[in-house]
């Protein structure tokens, strides 16, 4: 028996010449258009490849970290509207209010510390209240090249010993991401996205594009996406000098951009029936602002480690990553492994190893718990420094940022899930993320031995989505 | 303690040895004999395969259609599970012929690429053209195919 | 210096590897199961990210709070039907 080639999905070879072809079409039409019917796709419960349908994510994100500091909301959505012959437009919406305590940079010390941040400039119409996290309202000369309106500044203290912390931080946030991908011709998917997200003092543009293609009876398939990142930064109080006092003068600078540019090469592979594998290459090049205008660092005495000084802390202006994903998710029966792990290292030199491991239980055909862990290990970057010594050069940059210091991180967490149809599911995910770093170092001087000079966090946070498929 | 790179190359060749090590099966051919001197429409599906869900209210139609005329539509499952098969059966409600092939032994002897995959078999017993994938906007184009066959004269 | 017992007992080894892959790709024509055996790459939770809030507020958290950002991929597996 004869085995003709297969041509592309959906396509058919015919034999026969287009004479009788036609001829047989009128015949034919009647009939098949009398049993296509939308009504019975309704009826049934299927959403998949050759199935025009909708998918809907919601959820509810509450995140809390210990000891006061910092705390968000942040409801989603995404919408996922699946053509019946591979095409997709998904739309993304995401808000975020966070609020609460962030450490501000500088190191904790045997006294009381006050620190000096901006108010309001004349004309603006942002402010922070003096009853925020107790601050206090003070009077400031004007100094001459400033900006004259900033005569107020807002001043709050730190306790002795204790982590210095700004409470008076705000924020809201709200982003939008559309997508859309098909397949062309041969190509197995191309696509684009845009998004745009807003907060009071940051803004982001972001575009895409991506492609993917198919190999081995769709079990191989080769990606490649581009992304790119267009920042603004609009600090309150705006961009401050790098490594030069803290101080309530209202910057003349107002704003900063940054750039990044970047793409993403996988290779999926159906290794076996059980059996799913994903391995991705990663490359970024950012290039700007990239110090966060909020953050100090402190000068402290080469002897006595009591902090003297406060500066703002500076980054370099341009940042290179790299990062290699490789994740596999094995079903067996009523549970589905999923392990992953990331190596990634960037030209601050900060290198880490991320390992995470879900176990997906069914607990018949209504339920399903799934426990989950991850580690995280990352350097510390090349220019971070709990704080500065007095009397030494200052380097030309420095960041007591907990995020780039050396530390390892563990999440526990656990999922239940309830697939309430085939169509919708609730899940709820909860979690304790810890850091753990070296908080007394063996070149702590003076006071600075008996303080704890790590500011990573612990956290606590729960997710509540609802998943639900429609035609 | 041995080098781990030894350990992982050792446990990677196993894997794919393994992976590969697909048994010589006694694979049964499909025997259409019974067929001969009718059109088949050879369909090839599974339950978990949701244009196959779209595919057959189509063969249901043809079969009741056309059947009178010498239409065939044959249907080989392959799901794994039985219960899953009689499930969708129970939902697309029609009278078509189905073989079970749970280990897919027919359907390696027809090595197609796709899910669901139909072979259009004419009254010579020979394989004439095959319909990769089932798309509700390609029906016309199926049925001419089928139509052709049956109203062809001689081979 | 690199210890030479090393490199000799990783060769053959390295060659199994290699073997075994071209014998996998010759043999059954590609690596992966048959069309027919993807029954459970069909299901929605053996998609890549069947959760996208989910992997999106996780990023979102480790984004924040790490050095590190990113890595995974988009495409890929699933049934291969159609």
């Amino acid at each position: 028996m004869q085995l003709k080639k297969r041509k592309k999905a959906g396509r058919v070879r015919r034999t026969l010449s287009a004479a009788s072809a036609t001829l047989l079409v009128a015949t034919g039409t009647a009939a098949a258009q009398d049993y296509y019917g939308y009504g019975l796709e309704k009826r049934n419960d299927n959403f998949g490849p050759g199935i025009a349908y909708t998918q809907m994510d919601s959820a509810l994100l509450v995140y809390q970290e210990s000891g006061g500091r910092v705390q968000a909301t942040e409801p989603s959505l995404n919408l996922a509207v699946h053509g019946a012959t591979g095409e997709q437009l998904t739309v993304d919406l995401i808000a975020d209010a966070v609020s609460g305590a962030t450490p501000n940079g500088a190191v904790p010390s045997d006294r009381i510390q006050t620190f000096l941040t901006p108010l309001k400039a004349q004309g603006s119409s942002t402010t922070v209240t003096s009853a925020s996290g107790g601050s206090t309202i003070i009077q400031l000369p004007p100094t001459p090249g400033q900006i004259a309106a900033a005569a107020q500044g807002r001043q709050y203290t730190t306790a002795a010993n204790t982590l210095p912390m700004d409470k008076g931080f705000r924020d809201h946030r709200a982003g939008l991401t559309l997508g859309w991908s098909q397949p062309i011709g041969p190509i197995s998917d191309v696509g684009i996205s845009g998004g745009y997200s807003l907060e009071t003092d940051y803004q982001s543009i972001t575009a895409g594009l991506r492609t993917a293609q198919n190999f081995n009876s769709d079990n191989t398939t080769v990606s490649l996406a581009l992304n790119s990142e267009f920042d603004t930064s609009s600090p309150f109080g705006g961009i401050p000098t790098p490594l030069t006092a803290m101080n309530a003068q209202w910057k003349t600078v107002t704003s900063r951009n940054k750039t990044q540019l970047g793409f993403v090469l996988g290779l999926t592979e159906v290794v076996t029936r059980n059996w799913l594998m994903q391995l991705n290459y990663s490359y970024d090049a950012q290039s700007g602002y990239e110090t966060d205008p909020y953050r100090v660092i402190s000068v402290v005495d080469a002897v006595s480690g009591e902090p003297t000084s406060t500066l703002y802390e500076s980054r370099p202006g341009k940042r290179q990553s790299q990062s290699v994903y490789w994740e596999n998710k094995f079903e067996f029966g009523p549970s589905l492994t999923d392990i992953s792990i990331r190596y990634f290292k960037d030209s601050w030199h900060v290198t880490s190893k991320t390992a995470e491991l879900s176990e997906r239980i069914n607990l018949g055909r209504s339920m399903y718990v799934e426990p989950n862990v991850r580690w995280y290990q990352q350097s510390a970057a090349d220019f971070f420094q709990n704080y500065l010594v007095g009397g030494q050069t200052l380097p030309a940059y420095a960041s007591s940022d907990p995020r780039l210091s050396k530390f390892t991180g563990l999440t526990y967490g656990a999922k239940v899930g309830f697939p309430l149809s085939a169509r919708t599911e609730i899940y709820l995910r909860g979690g304790y993320y810890q850091q753990t770093g070296n908080g007394h170092p063996a070149t702590a001087i003076g006071q600075l031995k008996t303080q704890d000079l790590f500011a990573g966090n612990k956290s606590v946070f729960g997710l509540f989505g609802f998943q639900w498929k429609f035609h | 303690m041995a080098h781990p790179v030894k350990l992982l190359a050792t446990a990677a060749s196993l894997a794919i040895l393994f992976t590969c090590s697909i048994s010589s099966s006694q694979a049964a051919p499909l025997d259409l004999s019974a067929y001969r001197g009718k059109v088949v429409y050879l369909d090839f599906w599974a339950s978990w395969c949701t244009p196959c869900h779209l595919s057959f209210p189509w063969m249901n139609e043809i079969q009741r259609q056309y059947g009178p005329e010498g239409l065939a539509v044959v249907t080989v499952n392959l799901d794994r599970d039985r219960k899953a098969a009689d499930a969708f059966l129970a939902e697309n409600k029609g009278a078509l012929e189905v073989v079970y092939d749970p280990k897919g032994d027919i359907a390696k002897q027809y090595n197609f690429r796709d899910m669901p995959t139909a072979y259009l078999i004419g009254r010579d017993g020979k394989v004439h053209a095959m319909h990769s994938g089932f798309l509700v906007s390609q029906e016309n184009s199926y049925l001419t195919d089928v139509l052709a066959l049956l109203r062809q004269k001689g081979q | 210096m690199k210890s030479r017992t090393r490199t000799r007992g990783a060769r053959p080894l390295l060659l199994l590897l290699c073997l075994s892959a071209s014998g996998l790709c010759a043999s059954c024509s590609g690596i992966g199961p048959r069309p027919w055996e993807k029954d459970l790459m069909a299901k929605p939770e053996m998609a890549l990210t069947p959760y996208p809030l989910q992997t999106a507020a996780d990023e979102h958290i480790y984004f924040s709070k790490e050095a590190s950002s990113g890595g995974r991929g988009f495409a890929g597996g699933g049934c291969g039907c159609n």
